[in-house]
């Protein structure tokens, strides 16, 4: 039981820690000490309620997303009322609901595309990123223009699944 | 369907990657062709979303989490578990003296730890300053007083911080937490511990002081420290 649970805590850190750590990073702005209190509770909350890990592994990101951006606001909306009752300080800057709202889709998708395989995800940002066209593409990665079309077909479906599977609908 | 030449291009058609002439006699082909309309139709929405990243972002170097990390989650479960089973002996011992005394719970002064700044002092309205025990070892202590009040309960904590160790500007943050006797917590006040110093916290509970069942004294990211169970 006990090495179990300690095993079952370890999987989700293997699995998840990574991709929500860029993720709190950037809502702390670069707070480090903050981003690891987030990921740690947020992992947490996960290990207590192991039936969100049940769902597609999307799923279950985009989850654990979605908590530790409750947290960061929770956090803020605290500091703020404590701030203008105790000190009248102008609260710091961290993001706004809005704000993380955004930040939220943009890591959302970020995590998507780093969900595809590395084939698709190259032309993906030859084509789409870089703006490049399908004969620069082919050029720039060595491979036929037929390839690259065919590539983004499968790539931009492959996406599209991804981002599905994370509860957000093209 | 089996021979459409142009059954691949709805992707690059929606990135934009096709040349002018591609994209020209593509657009031409839809006018007659539903089932690649269709499948662009599928795609188009994508674009939209592949803009809310930008190119760094994506080729931005990955950061491994620090690697304290697993050593500090395999600590909180340890401690979570610990908890659970000292949650369930405290919820056992309420209810024990609510039996034996019919009704009224009692404050046992005998707390186990020595109390670090203790002045005990009792009034009517009030417990004793009692120390809180540790829940998991830390340089932090405190004793605590519960005071009924027309309100509530006001929450006296005087805390210290052992003087050793760095700690980031200001102090390391806490919070106190009351917790009624259905088990919800509340914080009730959040301060940063400045080291080797003492210091007084005082919290509001809008709960009666016999419907607390514990205080506590967490970090921000709900990790208890310090218990006094009432």
């Amino acid at each position: 039981m006990t090495s179990s649970q300690a095993e079952l805590m370890r999987e989700l850190h293997d699995e998840h820690a990574a991709a929500l750590w860029g993720y709190c990073v950037r809502l702390t702005n670069g707070d480090r000490a903050r981003a690891q209190d987030i990921v740690q509770e947020t992992l947490l909350r996960a290990w207590r309620n192991p039936k969100v890990l049940d769902q597609a592994q999307g799923s279950a990101r985009a989850w654990l997303f979605t908590v530790a951006r409750h947290l960061v606001i929770d956090e803020w909306r605290t500091r703020r009322s404590q701030l203008e009752v105790i000190t009248a300080e102008p609260p710091e800057s961290t993001p706004a609901g809005d704000e993380t709202d955004q930040l939220l889709q943009s890591w959302v998708v970020a995590d998507a595309l780093s969900r595809i395989s590395e084939e698709h995800r190259q032309v993906l940002v030859e084509c789409f990123y870089r703006g490049r066209s399908v004969a620069e593409a082919a050029r720039r990665l060595d491979i036929p223009e037929g390839t690259v079309k065919s590539r983004t077909h499968y790539g931009l479906r492959a996406l599209r699944l991804a981002l599905e599977e994370m509860g957000v609908g093209a | 369907m089996s021979t459409d030449e142009f059954a691949l291009y709805d992707a690059a058609y929606v990135l934009g990657a096709l040349s002018p002439a591609e994209r020209r006699e593509f657009e031409e082909h839809l006018k007659s062709c539903a089932a690649c309309t269709g499948s662009v139709g599928e795609l188009a929405g994508l674009p939209g979303l592949m803009s809310k990243v930008s190119e760094e972002q994506l080729s931005a170097q990955v950061e491994a989490p620090p690697s304290t990390l697993l050593p500090s989650l395999a600590r909180a479960v340890r401690h979570e578990r610990a908890r659970r089973r000292l949650a369930i002996g405290v919820a056992a011992a309420a209810a024990a003296l609510l039996i034996g005394v019919g009704g009224s719970v009692i404050v046992r002064p005998d707390s186990p730890a020595r109390p670090p700044v203790a002045t005990p002092s009792s009034t009517p309205s009030g417990t004793v300053n009692l120390a809180m025990s540790a829940v998991v070892p830390s340089p932090v202590t405190a004793s605590a007083r519960l005071v009924d009040v027309a309100w509530g309960t006001r929450i006296e904590l005087t805390c210290s911080y052992s003087a050793k160790g760095k700690a980031p500007a200001g102090g390391y943050p806490y919070a106190l937490v009351v917790i009624d006797r259905q088990g919800v917590a509340q914080q009730v006040a959040a301060w940063k511990a400045p080291p080797g110093r003492q210091l007084t916290v005082t919290g509001a509970s809008s709960l009666p002081r016999n419907e607390i069942a514990a205080v506590e004294v967490r970090t921000l990211s709900g990790l208890a420290l310090l218990r006094l169970s009432t």
